[in-house]
């Protein structure tokens, strides 16, 4: 049995605006052992980035609070422990790759010295010696030309250069719990395989638990052990990788799986959306989140939030639509026809 | 960088002549003759032609700027019309009073940037409003105002400054007795005051433009204090745009603080031009215009050199 990094019971994050209160998170629960892949996914707004953030504790306060919930890094309470205490977690325990690599380094400093800072801070590593470790960062994560690189401004790397960057620094700790927010989302197709590539070799070499937030399904089949599925601040399906994708039970990840183009598609036929708008996490139904887009709702969906139900190994769903019907439902669906194996 | 620099000072040169003829030209759209006012008061009409014909007034337009500029590249810049001064010799006297206070000026106004840091980082509280609200109101009043009110208080009634005039420096510019420093004090706060106004306003918005990038979080993501967040990461981001500001407000307070230098009676560019235009004494004008342009310029020059200086992504192209 793997080692357990984190264990998150009940968070719900929530930004108090003077439009209202926004409902960002709501209830979400996971866990995540020593290296093992959690692929968060869901559509833009549906709180993947805020459950991460109010990991890190960099929830903006005010307006956002973590309102609720538990969230403990192996048996220290991240809610509870002091700013300093926190500090310290922050890039040694939990590190973070973002999204925009374009605009997540600062642009008048040296990438060295960006990935210095955090080795001198959390190692007691002198300044010549923590350079000479970014060198050789920046070396692994697949930099050609690292001792010259080190020396220069992230204007003069590329994207996916940057997107390595960050990846070095994040892993610059050796910190357990690495979170991937979207790394691949604003880099070239090309590029993206590469920086999984980076991802998956950094975790398998320093043992790291990844959390792997994107919405893109074809990222998280390639690198996820389990998927939690997130839609309007809730996780409304949860569970390995496999189940997810061959036994989905929500009917908004039958959605997203619909909506994904498939190679093996012979006719000419147009991608499949999910009708309706992203919800507004202001005026969120007390129920299901995805009631008004649900082509299957039942009256009591939209007033009251299902339970858990299990309906596989570790996988769990919250939905109203009995069991057998679900999957008489999903049978007749044209992207589960037949199984997609 | 070297050949940038060259260009550059060309360019300069393009833009000095252009201010020349359009100087030029303004002052002879305007009502009036220098001759009648060179001749004096109540002076024949032959009087005034043989004074128009001396200083070769009675030319066509093109010939006196031609006279003009052919006696600029020899280093002449004319004589006072009604000084028979040379005017470089009045520039060169001026020149060290006007960048007295000029500088002085920007040293307060550098204020700004922790007052405008201050703001940012305790943003919505009573202080970022305080802070804001009265840069808002100083920097709306006008610098003659500021200036009278000033003097009327300190100079006047409190008596504790003197309200006009300079003393001994050493090196030209740097006041060498306290009553020298005396007379700095007012003209340069009212100047200064104003721009630190300006200055902590824009270095408040940069600030926090800057607090929600996302680098920013980066840091914060590191485990980074909050202190070299904010000043590691942050205030050289933010700090950039305002010192070009500084360094622009510099050139132009050199070019003659006309309206601080005439309420304040110092002997500056500023006063120097305002008696001149008074008086339409063309060369004065012109060669104080030229002064004026040529550090506004100037500094413009140096504050892109400064900002290749502090952003590496700022490359000069030679």
């Amino acid at each position: 049995m793997a080692e357990r990094l984190l264990t998150v019971k009940g968070l719900s994050t929530h930004f108090f605006t003077h439009a209202g209160v926004v409902k960002a998170v709501n209830g979400v629960s996971f866990t995540l052992d020593r290296g093992e892949t959690i692929g968060i996914v869901g559509e833009s707004g549906s709180g993947k980035t805020v459950a991460a953030m109010s990991l890190m504790r960099l929830i903006p306060d005010p307006p956002g609070k973590v309102v609720e919930g538990s969230l403990m890094l192996r048996d220290r309470d991240l809610r509870t422990i002091s700013d300093a205490e926190m500090r310290h977690v922050r890039g040694n325990d939990i590190a973070m790759i973002f999204q925009d690599p374009m605009t997540s380094l600062n642009p008048v400093m040296k990438v060295g010295k960006q990935i210095a800072e955090a080795i001198m801070l959390h190692q007691d590593k002198g300044k010549a010696e923590a350079w000479q470790m970014a060198a050789d960062l920046l070396a692994r994560v697949g930099i050609p030309d690292a001792d010259k690189r080190v020396d220069q401004y992230p204007f003069e790397f590329s994207g996916g250069m940057r997107q390595r960057a960050m990846i070095a620094m994040a892993i610059s700790c050796n910190p357990d719990v690495l979170i991937a927010d979207e790394p691949t989302t604003a880099l070239d197709v090309t590029i993206q395989a590469q920086i999984i590539d980076v991802v998956r070799e950094m975790q398998a070499q320093y043992d790291s638990g990844v959390i792997l937030i994107t919405h893109d399904l074809g990222v998280i089949a390639e690198m996820s052990d389990k998927v939690m599925v997130m839609y309007g601040g809730r996780t409304v399906e949860y569970g390995p990788v496999d189940e997810i994708f061959y036994n989905p039970h929500h009917p908004y990840t039958w959605g997203l799986l619909a909506s994904l183009p498939r190679l093996d598609e012979t006719e000419k036929s147009r991608l499949t959306p999910i009708k309706g708008q992203p919800p507004n996490l202001i005026t969120l139904p007390p129920g299901c989140p995805f009631t008004p887009r649900c082509p299957y709702r039942r009256a009591q969906c939209r007033d009251i939030w299902p339970k858990l139900e299990v309906v596989g190994p570790e996988h769990g769903v919250h939905c109203w639509i009995p069991v057998g019907e679900r999957v008489a439902i999903r049978a007749g669906l044209p992207h589960f026809k037949e199984p997609a194996v | 960088m070297i050949a940038y620099i060259i260009r550059r000072l060309l360019q300069l040169v393009i833009v000095l002549f252009g201010v020349t003829l359009i100087t030029f030209g303004m002052l002879k759209l305007v009502p009036g003759d220098p001759a009648v006012a060179l001749a004096g008061k109540g002076a024949s009409p032959e009087k005034i032609a043989s004074v128009r014909h001396e200083r070769g007034l009675d030319r066509p337009f093109y010939v006196q700027y031609y006279k003009y500029v052919e006696r600029l590249l020899h280093g002449d810049l004319g004589e006072s019309l009604y000084s028979s001064r040379p005017v470089g010799e009045m520039i060169r006297e001026a020149a060290p009073v006007t960048i007295q206070l000029a500088v002085a000026a920007v040293l307060i106004e550098l204020l700004g940037i922790p007052l405008g840091v201050y703001s940012a980082l305790r943003q919505y509280t009573f202080w970022d409003t305080a802070l804001t609200t009265g840069a808002l109101i100083l920097w709306g009043i006008p610098v003659f105002v500021l200036g009278y009110f000033a003097m009327y208080i300190f100079g006047l009634k409190l008596d504790w400054l003197p309200i006009g005039g300079v003393g001994p420096t050493v090196l030209g510019i740097i006041p060498s007795t306290p009553a020298s420093w005396s007379t700095l004090v007012l003209p340069a706060l009212t100047l200064g005051l104003i721009e630190v106004a300006y200055i902590s306003y824009m270095q408040r918005a940069s600030m926090l433009e800057v607090s929600r990038s996302d680098f920013i979080r980066t840091a914060r993501a590191k485990g980074l204090t909050e202190r070299k967040v904010v000043w590691g990461h942050g205030f050289k981001n933010a700090v950039i745009p305002v010192m070009t500001i500084a360094g622009i407000d510099l050139g132009v307070l050199i070019g003659g603080a006309i309206i601080t230098e005439t309420v304040f009676n110092r002997p500056g560019i500023g006063l120097m031009i305002y008696q001149a235009i008074n008086s339409r004494d063309t060369a004065v004008i012109a060669g104080g215009v030229l002064f004026a342009t040529f550090f506004f310029v100037f500094a413009n020059l140096l504050v892109d050199l400064g900002y290749a200086w502090v952003d590496p992504r700022v490359r000069l192209e030679d």
